[in-house]
């Protein structure tokens, strides 16, 4: 039975990842491991005192402050992250998921993720954790970093919510859309009458070609609506297709730049997640 | 690769920009008179003490293997070369602690960091004690031949530096005791004697410069032996505060990259006119309580250190020695473990003894490296001694009287070996001896001589010896070893 990980925090995305990761798991028929990372009482700002005084025994005492004040953040942390998870787990099982293991860890969010990578199938995560401001133009700090350092698909889940009748594949023809195709057609997950849409956005063209992808999905038995445009910004015209078309799931391959380009020109990726207010699937 | 520095960028330098700033300068502050009454210490110039700080603080937030930990002119490296200052000069010092650098990380490339897990925790605690005790006892020449005024002076500063914190948290209460005492004698124009009695202080920004010293063989004879003991002493404190950091942070640190940072930050040191330094427990403690975490705050530290020397230089040598040393009574005081009085109740006396050895080897030697050295060894022959006791030898008859059975429980080495020896009944006349070994381990040469011994003792009386059950340790050095199950047996035993 392959397995789906989905990496909740108490976040407003939380219901719509559980809803989201239910509807794949039925999907697919997987069972899912829902994750839930505490931070590292070394992620918190500590206590402060700018006396610059040492005290008798200032460094017993000192560290028997700083544990009481971890144990206590600590303790309360480990209450929220039970209910963060029982929640989770009720609704997935009230969407029909049969088996759910519950995990609770603490330390980086990244490397947790990465030490269950391997047993996966697909990884879920919110677009923003429980501390971002969810109107921020910004995405969460922890969803590059998982992006890049990931292998396996990553199921990005976003503040709209609704069921998945259509999904658009924006096509560049690199190695990750590719991935992304493959695992389309060779897997359960989006057939069962889904409208599939095939969307290449070239700079000049004649850029990318289209035909294999095409007859691939084709061939799987995908009513497949391919739409060509030119346009330089990317990002803008997959967007405005997303709203106009009602998409309900865009799917996409994940960062092929360098991470120098991408600081230095912006990454496609980004701001695509930025831009689309539906769930993102991404391969890389 | 580069996703990775990037984050560690983060993780290390912009994780905690405010409280890494404010900590730093916090430190910088602290750090002040720490390196002019450790430079006095030395016997050198305060600019050498606090250039060695300015740069030890900044290469070590780049190359350090510990980060939040302060490093700069310390107490315990300043004892080391006084004698070295007096015999030789400051030249040689500054090429002691090049020499010194280079040592430190030709350890950390052999990876000798991993030597301190033989240090026990009586022994750091009696390192601990002792510097506390020889920094004290480095204040006591600033009160001879002063009037009552030195006395009243200390005594206030004191009483600013420990009763302030109860009503602000906000300022150090360190400086603000050295600013009170410094305007106060100021204003009534005072016969303190000041910093600036004391040598030169900075005035321009630390330039390179390699040492006026003869480049050859003689040179490295004086040098090397200080520069030996330097590296030792240096290592030792630096991961010791290390490990404390890492207890009070909850997080990791890299020994090895530590000891290879300090290296580096000790060249960098002689060759800007600094002495010798390390990591230092108190101004890291300072650092972690005033909440810096990351390699920002030893940076900052370094930096506002030599920002305020250059704009208020000349304010810092009016400061009266008797602030400095109310603040570095303060340094011992709080560096001391009070707990170790209470402990030497409760705690094994083996423990304790080594804890006092320490320090008294310290404060006898003025040497904390040979402290250190005595320490381990008196450990590690209480430790020898205690695992000896866990031997035991239990011997039957068997039924028909012509066989005696002994079974060995336990731990054979050199200090159980005669233990050993002595627990077999040689002059009981009976014609087979069963030896069985499979619950011992044999762990050196003399317990597999004493083994031999008592193989062909039993033999020489005319008595069969069967050893049974060796054990796959035991085996493993017996067969290397040991000449009783060879032919030739009885020539190749010495004194048989």
């Amino acid at each position: 039975m392959p397995k789906l990980l989905v990496c909740i925090d108490g976040s407003v995305y939380a219901d719509n990842l559980c809803t989201n990761a239910a509807w794949v798991a039925n999907q697919m028929n997987a069972e899912i491991d829902l994750l839930h990372v505490m931070r590292r009482s070394s992620d918190y700002q500590a206590p402060t005192d700018h006396t610059g005084l040492i005290g008798l025994e200032e460094r017993s005492g000192l560290l028997e402050e700083l544990t009481r004040v971890d144990e206590e953040r600590g303790r309360l942390d480990q209450r929220k992250g039970s209910i963060i998870l029982e929640h989770g787990a009720r609704m997935l099982q009230e969407a029909g998921v049969k088996t759910i293991n519950s995990l609770h860890r603490r330390g980086s969010l990244v490397e947790t993720i990465q030490d269950y990578e391997d047993s996966v199938e697909m990884i879920f995560m919110g677009k923003r954790g429980e501390h971002a401001n969810v109107n921020s133009a910004f995405l969460g700090s922890n969803l590059e970093k998982v992006a890049r350092a990931i292998h396996k698909p990553l199921f990005i889940a976003s503040s709209i919510m609704r069921p998945i009748r259509r999904f658009l594949i924006a096509y560049d023809g690199k190695g990750s859309v590719r991935k992304a195709i493959d695992y389309i057609t060779s897997q359960p997950l989006l057939k069962n009458g889904l409208e599939c849409h095939l969307l290449v956005v070239e700079r000049t063209k004649g850029d990318i070609e289209t035909v294999e992808a095409e007859q691939q999905l084709k061939q799987s038995g995908f009513q497949v609506i391919l739409q060509t445009e030119e346009s330089p910004h990317t990002d803008q015209v997959i967007s405005s297709y997303v709203v106009e078309k009602q998409i309900d799931l865009l799917v996409t391959g994940a960062y092929s730049h360098s991470r120098m380009r991408s600081l230095l020109l912006g990454s496609t990726t980004a701001s695509l997640i930025k831009a689309c207010k539906v769930p993102l699937l991404l391969f890389r | 690769m580069l996703s990775l520095s990037l984050s560690y960028v983060k993780r290390n330098w912009l994780g905690n920009i405010r409280n890494d700033v404010l900590a730093g300068i916090v430190v910088a502050l602290a750090l002040i008179p720490e390196a002019i009454a450790f430079s006095i210490i030395a016997g050198v110039d305060p600019k050498v003490g606090l250039y060695a700080s300015f740069c030890m603080a900044v290469i070590i937030a780049f190359v350090g293997g510990r980060s939040g930990m302060i490093s700069a002119a310390t107490g315990a490296m300043a004892l080391v070369m006084v004698t070295l200052v007096k015999e030789h000069g400051l030249e040689y010092l500054l090429a002691a602690t090049i020499l010194t650098g280079i040592l430190q990380v030709l350890a950390g490339i052999f990876r000798l960091g991993s030597l301190m897990q033989f240090v026990s925790r009586s022994v750091v605690t009696g390192f601990v004690n002792a510097l506390a005790i020889l920094i004290f006892m480095a204040q006591l020449p600033e009160f001879n031949g002063v009037g009552i005024q030195m006395y009243a002076m200390v005594a206030l500063g004191l009483a600013i530096i420990y009763i302030l914190p109860r009503f602000t948290k906000a300022v150090p209460s360190p400086l603000v005791s050295i600013l009170v005492i410094t305007s106060i004698s100021i204003y009534w124009g005072m016969d303190l004697r000041t910093v600036g009695d004391m040598g030169d202080l900075p005035s321009t920004f630390p330039v390179f410069l390699l040492p006026d010293i003869a480049w050859n063989l003689e040179t490295l004879r004086i040098i090397f032996p200080y520069s030996l003991t330097l590296m030792a002493v240096g290592l030792l404190e630096s991961l010791m505060t290390a490990t404390i950091v890492d207890d009070l942070t909850d997080t990791p640190s890299n020994k090895n990259r530590e000891c290879m940072g300090q290296g580096i930050a000790n060249m960098v040191s002689g060759l800007f006119g600094g002495m010798a330094g390390c990591a230092m427990i108190g101004q890291s403690v300072i650092n972690i309580k005033s909440g810096g975490r990351g390699r920002l705050s030893t940076l900052t530290a370094g930096l506002f250190l030599l920002f305020l020397l250059l704009v208020v230089g000349d304010w810092v040598s009016q400061i009266p020695m008797a602030a400095l040393v109310a603040v570095m009574i303060m340094v011992s005081i709080g560096t001391f473990s009070w707990s170790s009085f209470k402990n030497l109740k409760t705690h094994p006396k083996s423990s304790s003894l080594v804890m006092i050895t320490t320090v008294v080897v310290v404060v006898l030697t003025h040497d904390l490296a040979m402290g250190v050295f005595v320490g381990v060894l008196t450990s590690a022959l209480f430790f020898a001694r205690k695992v000896s006791r866990l031997l035991k030898i239990e011997s039957h008859l068997s039924e028909n009287k012509e066989q005696r059975n002994y079974i060995v429980y336990g731990q054979v080495f050199f200090a159980s070996a005669n233990t050993f020896s002595n627990s077999f009944d040689f002059k009981e006349v009976i014609q087979q001896v069963v030896i069985d070994v499979s619950n011992a381990h044999f762990w050196d040469l003399s317990a597999v001589g004493a083994l031999d011994k008592v193989v062909m003792k039993f033999r020489r009386e005319g008595t069969a010896v069967e050893l049974v059950g060796m054990n796959e340790a035991s085996a493993t050095i017996v067969d290397r070893l040991a000449v009783y199950d060879k032919p030739n047996a009885l020539e190749l035993m010495p004194e048989h």
